[in-house]
């Protein structure tokens, strides 16, 4: 009798504790919404690459406790509207538990308010918008730094270990150019750096001598540029031709040349240019290089900033649905929100609102590579 | 502060020299065929391929690349006048603006399709010359491109003043019946305008080619420059025109150094607002009819 009660017991409590775990034995459903038509396509294809990755990993791991991921991809073409509808289809058909998305900014932040209506964490990879973050909807989560935290880690840098106290600006006519400018001059205010050199160009402009020219009589010790890959390297490859070499130190700390076709335009030009990013394949720790080494088994690629961004994503979601030990989406976003995540790029977690918050490193072009100049630094 | 004068008035002149080629050519046609062609700017794109690809694909120096160009838009220059052109001369000047309109965004666009938008760099091997004569920097490239020009402008004017074809070019300016009459073949006197204009839009594509970028849509910008040149300096005046293309050269030069560079490209039509009022006849103009 005293051998049965104990049996009965024990099974009580086995049941007990299953009841307790509320995740039913079933596929855990993550959605996923990303550009994989349309311009951005192929920007969005490496986010993918990192989801699936971390997916994969995961399931192979057993899942959470148990559980398989499934993961819903919709195609958003970086299109609002479409974001929208793919976010509406993944809340209110597929029933999935939270979203990873989008890319373009003015995407997520459409996405948002679906988000926010149907209850379910929203988590971007990629979108860089101060907004989105700054809006306090509790339900969106931002899974990768911003231009504000560049602009911190970057010039805390640039003005204390290279000792850049006179800055001159390249930047592009828009409200990325100028706002840029802005964030930085505030930085540079606090860290006691004075601008020497401000000038815009217009997109798609070609002759820029007028510009390096008035550059060449400043004192400038650090040029920084804001634009886009063509406009930037014409600037580079005039800045060289202008005799300038090695009296500044190029800057391009939003990274606009740091891909093949800035050093394919560029040539040896491209070499010596810093940049902040907030991952690259060559980050000297174990877990970045067995991420860097796994990816390229994968995909025959070496991971970048969106790859590694989509990954860290369905990752913590992965972890925050399983330490909020259930699929209530309200108990997986505070999980979400109290994660302390580590992964290939370091140490993460979230902010009171919603910005994840992880360390930079600086880059440099050197032989038409990305190398690791300086950090982990802290953006704060 | 006068090495950057001295050096932002240099990079005004190569500037202009360039300016200078294609604005010739728009003049020409406007001198001799009365006609406005928006089109240009597409010769001169397409120039810029031509050299590119013979670079490329034939693997010519820079130099036999521009000579490629040259002929090469000169024929199709001439083949574009004989079948698209041809139909409308002598009618009145809308015809010809609308015609060449559409013309320029047909080959903008075939361009576009069969070239891509990535801009491409015709590597002349001249960048790397670097000179620097009392502090002021010179490449190779902007070097050859100030000799070229000035051959080029040579050439023509004595092509214009001293051989049969060019003093029956100058007739057929003044006075179209006058020199029909007089035996002139005009058919053929524009063809070979429009030749010399696609030629030189050509040598011009090819040397902006090598200093910045090629690209499909690297025409339609300077075209409206090369308007208000051929503007400022009076229509089919050589003389008149190259100063006007180094005058807006060195315009936007110097006011995108010492003003603002975000609004250089303001500049020239400035320029051209404040002549329409103090000297409406031209830069140079004044006794002509």
């Amino acid at each position: 009798m005293r051998k049965l009660s104990a049996v009965v017991v024990f099974v009580l409590c086995a049941l007990a504790s299953s009841a307790a775990a509320e995740i039913p034995k079933a596929p855990v459903k993550v959605g996923v919404v990303l550009p994989t038509s349309g311009p951005i396509a192929y920007d969005g294809g490496l986010a993918l690459n990192g989801i699936k990755m971390a997916v994969e990993e995961i399931n192979a791991a057993g899942g959470i406790k148990g559980n398989r991921i499934e993961i819903y991809i919709e195609d958003s073409a970086g299109v609002p509207a479409t974001a929208v509808a793919a976010m509406e289809k993944l809340v209110g058909m597929e029933k999935v538990v939270a979203v990873i998305g989008d890319f373009g900014s003015s995407c997520t932040l459409a996405m948002m308010d679906v988000a926010r209506r149907a209850e379910v964490p929203l988590i971007t990879p990629v979108s860089l918008a101060p907004k989105i973050t700054e809006m306090g909807n509790i339900w969106m989560f931002r899974g990768c730094d911003n231009s504000g935290m560049i602009a911190r880690a970057f010039t805390k840098w640039a003005v204390q270990e290279k000792k850049i106290d006179k800055w001159a600006y390249i930047a592009i006519n828009t409200d990325y150019g100028r706002g840029s400018v802005e964030a930085f001059n505030e930085d540079l205010k606090k860290l006691g750096a004075s601008v020497v050199f401000t000038e815009y160009f217009n997109q798609g402009e070609t002759d820029y001598y007028p510009i390096v020219t008035k550059l060449s009589a400043s004192d400038a010790n650090g040029l920084c540029l804001f634009g886009e890959t063509v406009d930037l390297s014409r600037v580079v490859a005039q800045y060289y031709e202008m005799g300038l070499e090695g009296k500044m130190l190029i800057m391009d700390p939003t990274s606009g040349t740091f891909n093949e076709k800035f050093i394919e335009l560029a040539k040896e030009s491209a070499n010596g240019i810093v940049g902040a990013s907030r991952f690259v394949a060559s980050i000297p720790t174990p877990a970045a290089q067995k991420f860097a080494a796994d990816y390229k088994g994968r995909y025959n690629l070496d991971p970048e900033k969106y790859a590694q961004a989509g990954y860290d994503c369905a990752r913590m979601i992965a972890f925050a649905i399983e330490k909020a030990d259930s699929l209530d989406t309200e108990a997986i976003r505070s999980a979400l929100a109290g994660l302390r995540y580590e992964g290939p790029q370091g140490k993460a977690y979230f902010d009171e609102k919603n910005q994840l918050i992880i360390d930079e490193y600086i880059v440099a072009v050197k032989e038409g590579k990305l190398e690791v100049v300086a950090g982990p630094i802290s953006a704060h | 502060m006068w090495t950057v004068f001295f050096q932002q008035t240099l990079n005004g002149v190569i500037l202009g020299c360039i300016y200078a080629l294609i604005a010739l050519g728009l003049s020409l046609i406007f001198g001799i065929l009365e006609m406005a062609n928006f089109a240009h700017g597409e010769f001169y794109m397409l120039g810029a391929f031509m050299a590119l690809f013979s670079m490329t694909l034939l693997n010519v120096p820079f130099l036999v690349a521009l000579v490629i160009a040259m002929a090469g838009m000169a024929l199709f220059s001439a083949l574009i006048e004989h079948f698209i052109f041809k139909p409308i001369i002598g009618k009145p000047m809308i015809n010809s603006m609308l015609l060449s309109f559409g013309l320029s965004t047909a080959l903008a666009n075939l361009a576009l399709y069969f070239f891509k938008a990535d801009p491409r760099k015709i590597t002349s091997g001249l960048a790397r010359i670097r000179f620097n004569f009392w502090g002021l920097f010179l490449t190779g490239e902007r070097l050859s491109i100030l000799v070229l020009s000035v051959i080029l402008v040579l050439g023509l004017s004595w092509f214009i003043r001293y051989t049969v074809t060019g003093k029956s070019m100058r007739a057929v300016a003044q006075d179209r019946t006058a020199a029909q009459l007089a035996g002139i073949n005009v058919r053929r006197i524009y063809a070979v305008t429009f030749g010399i204009s696609g030629a030189l839009a050509a040598a011009a594509g090819t040397m902006v080619g090598a200093m910045f970028f090629v690209s499909p849509e690297m025409g339609f910008t300077v075209v409206l420059k090369s308007f208000v040149i051929v503007i400022l300096g009076g229509f089919g005046e050589i003389r008149g025109v190259i100063l006007a293309a180094i005058l807006i050269g060195l315009v936007e030069s110097l006011g995108g150094g010492f003003i603002s560079y975000a609004y250089k490209d303001a500049y020239p039509f400035i320029l051209l607002i404040l002549l329409f009022i103090f000297k409406p006849e031209g830069l140079t103009g004044g006794n002509r009819a």
